[in-house]
């Protein structure tokens, strides 16, 4: 057996060398990024007509927001100097927060926090992989320009086409990892050669230069503007452009959501009227529960920019089949346009695509799109998949609708895109409203709450029987339907492939009387509660 | 109690019957939205991982070991957090196996039969194990495991010990000779230490310190040298 004194001596060198390496594993992390959050804007001086582009002053103007808003004024420079003494390192300044972005140690962030003008110290910090595309994957849709006829035509892109509505006069800010070959690529020689790659800036190095690092960027750019041999990859091919990088590609250390808030204030200046942004974060950073549009910086940053009248269009996230299951951040805030994503072949919810509502019962997804897309790859075109490309398919047909209505606030915007669904007035929180649809915005699409299905009550059973003469047998013709409560709260909903009249049948004793049943069946749908019936 | 059956109602399609039409979706977002509790940064948890450590010293003069001597564990860790900051745990490792190229010196003489400069010449130890940790989290992190620091008690023990011996022999028919010793009345079955692991997520440097000697008393044999009781390495959490 042991000697004990021997051991003792042994165990405490142990004890020791692990505090040892605590204490410097401590200090290694100690350094960190933080918020510092500021009281007050005294004596900034702000001028909108200098500060903004024309456009961005025109958004303000059809938005309804005052151009002297302090929340646009520059963060006071006093404060930040004094700041900037006390740390390792001051970064971005966000006007929107009142805010300065710092590398500090934790004795440092305290001085800063006791500074009388600091409102609040928070730590920013993580890790993630936040890119909203899954691996590239061919077998879901072999047929290569079918699927690329598809993604255009699942939202009736030829009425836009045909109208020559091309997004022409938009402008649209892409949040992502970079941009390679987008310089080169033929699929993008109309931005260049007609200038509409307004501005670039590469927020992780702080540079100009965009055309490098992550593919994916090139991607979700295609699909909302790519031009293929005059085969559209998106809608929006006569669309402005800001292109902004805010992503790692490989490791994700602290600064993602800082860099996403710069570029949107960047993109706000800058005239964005949209925000495609194919990115999202989630269990590295966040539990579910947090998924409610405010918890995260990127969700008030989303709102901000919703609050400043750009529309953002996000991409749920591609957790649905994943232990995470629900909405990634900032497809939970509450003003912008969340976007799932479809599949293909079967025309309903893929199964990737991350589920909704937000954490606080909000609807969300808004929308979807196919959630399998015909991209540009380094020098032609691939099949890739993610709700990364259902967002930039629907950020393009967002700008091509702005083009048609020029008047239109984002909020507008938004709700008139929803309103497009497929499925709209029914929703669920796989579809939203489904697929929108140009027809809307040009009289090719009609809404019709015909007869077609016939909900009764008998034998103590809610019966949905939709018209014979209207089941179809093609594979596509699918029965949507969800309870809802007294909250607006689904509580449950399915989609059924129809095989015959007699679909559904509810047992009333398990609902309540003012439980609603929406039922959705080839662009007609009904409600109904109980008390109807009463 | 009656919420509950109502969700089960949801989550077992009871509540809805269909004729004869295909469900090709169904979600039931009333009991998705129960407070769950098992998770990389919730109530529980539970996932397995692999741990390979190389035996670094001290030892005792006379039972030196070549490089490549290593432990390695296959196991499962439970988790049960506490706060954001502290967790306590245990580990069951299914496999715990530990292996000892010795030099030849004076222990590879002791435990050998004749002297002899044998080409390899092991010490295998296979058995189970158990640890219970206290986990110390810092850092910012949503639902995942984050950078931590264990520190914690194990024991393992070895069903299986043998001694093997491999050599070339040049003047006899055949060209190697195999020699596997069981059951040995040498070794000491049960081990027990101290652990410590730095972490971030599923990456971990171990570092351990064994407490117990792996060799006892046997009769008419000096004490013999006790082999490296510190052991670092990589434990990669697999989820």
């Amino acid at each position: 057996m042991f000697n004990i004194t021997d051991h003792f001596s042994r165990t405490l060198y142990f004890i020791l060398f692990q505090i040892l390496i605590c204490i410097f594993s401590l200090r290694l992390s100690g350094q960190n990024n933080y918020w510092v959050f500021l009281k007050d804007k005294h004596r900034c001086e702000f001028d909108p007509y200098k500060y903004f582009d024309s456009k961005a002053l025109e958004r303000r103007v059809i938005n309804n927001i005052p151009l002297f808003d302090s929340s646009d004024f520059p963060v006071n420079q006093d404060y930040v100097s004094l700041i900037t003494g006390l740390v390792e390192k001051a970064d971005f300044q966000s006007r929107w927060f009142n805010a300065i972005a710092v590398d500090a140690y934790p004795d440092q962030i305290c001085l800063v926090s006791e500074l009388p003008f600091v409102r609040e110290v928070q730590l920013c910090e993580t890790s993630g992989n936040n890119l909203c595309n899954v691996s590239t994957d061919t077998d879901i849709f072999e047929n290569f320009p079918e699927l690329l006829d598809e993604q255009i035509s699942s939202m009736q892109g030829e009425f836009f086409s045909k109208g020559g509505i091309t997004g022409k006069g938009v402008r649209i800010a892409v949040f992502d990892a970079g941009f390679p070959d987008v310089d080169t690529h033929k699929a993008f020689r109309h931005l260049r050669e007609n200038g509409r790659i307004i501005k670039t800036h590469d927020f992780v190095k702080n540079r100009e230069n965009v055309y490098s690092k992550g593919m994916h960027g090139r991607m979700v750019l295609s699909c909302i503007t790519g031009l293929y041999d005059g085969k559209k990859i998106g809608l929006a091919t006569d669309a402005e452009f800001l292109l902004a990088r805010t992503e790692h590609t490989l490791i994700e250390p602290f600064s993602e959501e800082k860099n996403w808030l710069a570029a949107a204030e960047w993109a706000d200046k800058n005239g964005a009227q949209i925000i495609n942004s194919s990115l999202g974060y989630y269990y590295h950073r966040y539990f579910n529960d947090q998924m409610n549009g405010k918890s995260s910086l990127v969700a008030r940053a989303a709102t901000m920019a919703a609050r400043k009248g750009i529309l953002v269009v996000t991409a749920m996230g591609n957790e649905g089949d994943g232990n995470w299951k629900f909405l990634v951040t900032p497809a939970d805030a509450d003003s912008v346009l969340s976007v799932g994503g479809i599949n293909p072949n079967t025309r309903h919810h893929i199964s990737f695509s991350s589920y909704g509502p937000t954490s606080d019962k909000r609807m969300k997804p808004n929308v979807s799109a196919f959630g399998v897309a015909v991209v540009a790859s380094s020098d032609s075109l691939e099949i890739s998949q993610g709700t990364s490309f259902s967002t930039p398919l629907v950020c393009g047909f967002a700008a091509c609708v702005l083009q048609i209505h020029p008047e239109y606030s984002n909020m507008k915007l938004l709700e008139e895109v929803e309103k497009s669904g497929t499925l709209y007035p029914y929703f669920d929180y796989a579809h939203g409203f489904g697929i929108p649809q140009a027809g809307y915005f040009t009289g090719g699409k009609k809404q019709n709450n015909d007869t077609s299905l016939e909900i009764s009550l008998s034998n103590d059973s809610l019966f949905i029987k939709i018209n014979p003469g209207l089941i179809r047998t093609d594979s596509l013709s699918y029965l949507y339907y969800h309870i809802r409560n007294r909250q607006g709260f689904i509580e449950k909903y399915a989609v059924l492939k129809v095989n015959n009249e007699n679909v559904l049948q509810i047992p009333v004793d398990l609902l309540k009387n003012d439980e609603v049943v929406m039922v959705h069946y080839l662009g007609y749908s009904k409600e109904i509660t109980l008390k109807d019936f009463n | 109690m009656k919420k509950v059956f109502f969700i089960i109602l949801l989550v077992t399609g009871k509540f809805l019957i269909t004729a004869a039409q295909e469900v090709v979706l169904e979600e039931n977002p009333l009991a998705d939205t129960v407070e769950q509790t098992w998770g990389m940064n919730l109530q529980h948890y539970i996932h397995t991982y692999l741990r390979w450590d190389f035996m670094v010293g001290p030892n005792d003069p006379g039972a030196s070991y070549k490089p490549g001597s290593s432990a390695f564990d296959f196991g499962m860790r439970y988790k049960y957090k506490i706060s954001g900051f502290y967790s306590i745990g245990g580990d069951f490792d299914f496999l715990s196996f530990a292996n000892y190229y010795l030099q030849q010196n004076s222990l590879s003489e002791q435990i050998n039969d004749s002297v002899g400069n044998y080409k390899s010449e092991r010490l295998i130890f296979t058995g189970f194990g158990l640890e219970f940790f206290n986990r110390f989290n810092y850092g910012r992190r949503g639902n995942s495991i984050g950078k931590f620091i264990d520190i914690g008690l194990y024991g393992n023990y070895s069903y299986y010990v043998s001694h093997y011996i491999s050599d070339d022999i040049d003047d006899k028919p055949y060209g190697v000779i195999e020699l596997t010793q069981r059951k040995l009345k040498y070794t000491e079955r049960l081990s027990y230490g101290i652990s410590g692991r730095i972490g971030f997520n599923r990456w971990v440097v171990d570092v351990r310190y064994r407490l117990s000697d792996r060799f006892k008393e046997y009769t008419g044999w000096d004490k013999l040298p006790e082999l490296p009781r510190f052991q670092i390495g990589l434990e990669i959490g697999l989820f």
